[in-house]
């Protein structure tokens, strides 16, 4: 039986009404175990976690609130969004992946923004291309310096590592690595950030 | 807990004299519960009864499961033993560590700032000024066990233009614990000038 939020009637006799009112309580106090820690309990009433469920549309907030839902992200997947209050722009929170492991890793910002950074090994001097995964819709900076461990301080006191990202891609960029000696093995830090 | 909710009443020979006081007691029960986190039953503001004022996230042993359109936000232990906010956009392989960071309050000092980033990374950024073309050590605080991203950036003149170059080094704490918390900074291409304000961007896991 399903909750019936239309019981007792002023009619209704208590032996009719016994069930009815049985079958509510119960519900009450298994629906609310979900999301939350159940009645009786110490903490009843806090929440063990927060499933939203995905909306169709972004719900009105009035003057005093503002909202976290879920709803479809623009890559398709369910994401969560953020909307300010008075009906304020809402802004998509997440994305569905991050890397935390290798060279190349990543995060998510607000907005919704991909965060890649990393390292890459044994750059050539002249041209080099940094491939992003996953894809963004524009990439929107890219940043790198050179480092090295491999190389002392003494060595370069002449040299210069100057190195210009360039030519961004939705799912790349380059950069120009032009020394002005000829230095052995040379890495590089990178940060880019693109639109999800 | 002032009293306890009884999902089993009223039984089928109970007289109303008897149910009265545990219908009462229920009603009673499912208002003080809920007004735990939600917006209370009986807010005068119609609309706003089961909204959520906040929502206090007791810690979970495991990971959740989700529908395939679901989300889910819990907190767990993190990998620095404190509890942490997670968010779980698909299944339970999908976890990820939000906030991963508490101890001390984020910086606002303009020269040394950090946050958080969802992973468990922590980014650091601010500047400080080279007192040479190098090195110059720079420590970051709170101390990170990996850093896996710098970026310099010099705030010169273009006459002054410099080429930064960066290493990483590690230090341990009292108990041998290993942190890549410092940045060595030179200048290449220097002109000569010191005193130069280097900003950065420091990327690592604490």
């Amino acid at each position: 039986m399903t909750y019936n939020n239309s019981i007792p009637n002023a009619n209704d006799f208590i032996i009719q009404s016994q069930g009815q009112l049985l079958n509510n309580f119960q519900d009450i106090f298994k629906a609310f175990n979900i999301n939350h820690v159940p009645m009786n309990q110490e903490n009843e009433g806090k929440h063990t976690l927060t499933t939203l469920e995905r909306q169709g549309g972004a719900p009105a907030t009035a003057a005093d609130e503002c909202a976290l839902y879920n709803l479809l992200g623009t890559d398709a997947q369910s994401q969560l969004f953020y909307r300010p209050d008075s009906n304020g722009v809402q802004i998509q929170m997440s994305y569905q992946t991050v890397v935390t492991t290798g060279l190349q890793q990543r995060s998510f910002m607000a907005g919704p923004f991909i965060f890649f950074f990393g390292r890459v090994d044994n750059l050539n001097v002249g041209l080099n291309t940094i491939t992003l995964t996953p894809a963004v819709t524009t990439l929107l900076t890219a940043q790198a310096v050179c480092t090295s461990k491999e190389y002392a301080p003494s060595q370069f006191a002449s040299q210069g590592f100057a190195i210009s990202p360039t030519n961004f891609t939705v799912n790349s960029f380059d950069v120009v690595f032009n020394p002005t000696g000829a230095p052995p093995k040379f890495n590089i830090y990178y940060l880019a950030i693109g639109v999800v | 807990m002032t009293n306890t909710y009884d999902p089993n009443i009223p039984q089928p020979l109970d007289a109303l004299a008897d149910s009265q006081v545990d219908l009462l007691s229920n009603f009673i029960k499912m208002s003080e519960v809920f007004a735990n986190n939600h917006i209370p039953l009986e807010s005068a503001t119609t609309a706003d009864r089961g909204k959520h004022g906040e929502i206090e996230l007791v810690q979970r042993v495991n990971t959740p499961l989700n529908s395939t359109t679901n989300l889910s936000l819990y907190t767990k232990e993190g990998t620095d033993i404190e509890s942490q906010l997670y968010y779980l956009p698909k299944d339970p392989n999908s976890e990820i560590q939000i906030t991963n960071y508490q101890n001390y309050d984020v910086s606002m000092d303009d020269s040394r700032i950090f946050t958080f980033l969802p992973g468990g990374f922590i980014i650091y950024f601010g500047f400080f000024t080279m007192t040479s073309a190098g090195p110059f050590q720079f420590e970051l605080k709170p101390r990170c066990k990996t850093i896996d991203s710098v970026i310099l950036s010099p705030k010169l003149p273009a006459s002054q233009f410099v080429a930064p170059f960066v290493q990483t080094t590690s230090t341990k704490d009292d108990e041998g614990v290993e942190y890549e918390n410092i940045v060595i900074a030179f200048l290449t291409r220097s002109s000569g000038t010191i005193n130069q304000v280097m900003q950065y961007t420091v990327i690592g896991k604490l």
